[in-house]
């Protein structure tokens, strides 16, 4: 019995030590339990970051306090590569805003462009306004909806956009309902005919192969951009499934360089990540809103 | 052996309600969304239809309860979530392109769809804590154990579909599964309750 009490006394402690040496290194700025998740926004050697748990590993965005405009997280980054294949999109969806830092990235390089932001939680546009200085703006519009629903509303309104970003993320993943054919379906219906959409994922985990096979079904061959060590993979597809070729891609990359760079964004980092070799396993079982196993 | 049927009746009735609700969060995301408020729409209607189907329930057993009555209760639960599985999409669909708000939306469907076999499902506890009780200083008892095993029920079928059900059959399949057992049971436990109405025929004859 003393036994027993002295080990949890020392593993206690153990914890103790561990935890506090995480928190030296990170102060927590701002915390809420919004409806939906914890929201931590916390600051490490200035740069502030947005997370939905205690747990380090689980950034949701960040930014740098000393260059706010440089985009710190590759999935934003690796989601910029979308303009590779429609350069100057004029009306743009983004679903799931987290700390607004692709947004604001997306609203610089492209000043013209109409921006709808869809987010569930009214907590996170307040806490991106806040902390991570996002502007909504008459160019940059910001719903407070479930992703799914707006998606549906615009497709039966007969809205078009020539550029989605499907970035919507709940406390584990994304959530259940935005990662069926059906939705992907209704995401193409409101794509215009040389629209392109890019979805920020993981790659490793067992819905990879899923996922894959579901975009697959919907949009043909895609572009599988991956960085294994941060498990990021970002989709980028077109709603007429012709993708442009290396030709293209380089030409366009070269054009928007400049705009790009100023994000921090470099061609000879993002362009050779375009892939489309099908790595998954074909077959996978399609998710629909009917078989979703997570 | 009939206080057993009853039970079961019981303790299937709650896992088949829980089942139910639990999926009908999935039903109603893709034209809803999975927001706070749809979920809050969904208990609400379950919530409301049992509290109905409670009152109801109570009301018929008190002229000449039978376990052949229950078993009919049972199949009718069964036979009316049917439409929720084949009329579900056209139901949302509809609702969707009258209703801009997604949480009167999904109050509606959910409504439409779920609130009659909920109601029904409901009236299978207090009736069969009618056919249990015999006497008046047990009742609290008897009504004890049935709230157990329903509620227990309802338990077991949150996490048997949660955990794993959806994890390998769709939300429809499972529906079909959930309306197979109920009449299955339904069926055996009125068949049961036929034939013993028919030895109490002949017992009451030979008298």
């Amino acid at each position: 019995m003393v036994k027993i009490t002295t080990i949890v006394t020392v593993s206690l402690c153990l914890l103790l030590v561990a935890f506090s040496g995480t928190a030296k290194a990170e102060t927590i700025i701002y915390t809420e339990r919004s409806l939906y998740r914890n929201i931590i926004v916390s600051e490490n050697n200035n740069t502030r970051c947005i997370r939905f748990s205690r747990s380090n590993s689980t950034q949701q965005s960040c930014f740098s306090l000393k260059d706010p405009d440089s985009i710190l997280f590759e999935c934003n980054r690796m989601m910029l590569g979308a303009l590779y294949l429609h350069p100057n999109p004029r009306r743009i969806l983004m679903i799931g805003l987290g700390g607004g830092t692709l947004a604001s990235a997306v609203a610089r390089i492209l000043p013209e462009a109409e921006i709808d932001v869809v987010e569930i939680d009214p907590a996170i546009v307040r806490v991106a306004k806040e902390y991570f200085n996002f502007q909504p703006s008459p160019k940059v519009r910001v719903t407070v909806k479930d992703g799914r629903v707006f998606v549906k509303r615009a497709a039966s309104n007969k809205e078009k956009y020539d550029l989605i970003l499907l970035d919507a993320f709940g406390e584990v993943y994304i959530p259940t309902h935005m990662m069926t054919r059906q939705f992907l379906v209704e995401v193409k219906q409101i794509l215009a005919a040389d629209g392109v959409l890019a979805a920020n994922t993981y790659c490793v985990g067992g819905r990879y192969d899923n996922e894959s096979v579901t975009y697959e079904s919907v949009y043909g061959t895609f572009f599988n951009l991956k960085k294994y060590w941060k498990n990021t993979r970002v989709i980028i597809a077109k709603h007429d499934g012709l993708l442009p070729s290396r030709e293209v891609l380089a030409k366009n990359a070269k054009a928007l360089e400049k705009k790009l760079l100023q994000f921090g964004v470099e061609t000879s980092w993002l362009l050779p990540l375009f892939s489309t070799e099908q790595d998954w396993d074909a077959s996978a079982r399609l998710l629909t809103d009917l078989y979703v196993p997570f | 052996m009939s206080r057993l049927l009853i039970f079961l009746m019981a303790g299937w009735s709650g896992f088949f309600l829980m089942a139910i609700e639990l999926l009908s969060g999935r039903i109603l995301a893709p034209h809803f969304g999975s927001s706070i408020q749809v979920w809050g729409a969904v208990i609400t209607v379950f919530m409301l239809a049992l509290s109905i189907g409670y009152l109801i329930g109570g009301h018929v057993s008190v002229k000449d309860p039978s376990i052949t009555k229950l078993s009919i209760i049972l199949l009718t639960a069964a036979a009316a979530t049917t439409p929720a599985v084949l009329l579900g999409d056209l139901v949302m669909e509809r609702t969707f392109e009258l209703i801009l708000d997604p949480r009167y939306g999904s109050l509606i469907a959910a409504t439409l769809l779920f609130f009659v076999p909920t109601m029904i499902a409901g009236m299978v506890s207090p009736y069969a804590v009618r056919l249990l009780v015999s006497e008046c200083r047990l009742s609290g008892q008897h009504a004890g154990s049935l709230f157990f095993v329903s509620t227990f029920g309802s338990a077991a079928g949150t996490v048997l579909t949660s955990f794993y059900l959806v994890l390998y059959l769709d939300v429809n399949q499972i529906f079909w599964i959930l309306i197979a057992v109920s009449t299955s049971i339904g069926l055996s436990t009125l068949m049961f309750g036929l034939s013993r109405i028919k030895v109490v025929d002949l017992e009451q004859k030979r008298l």
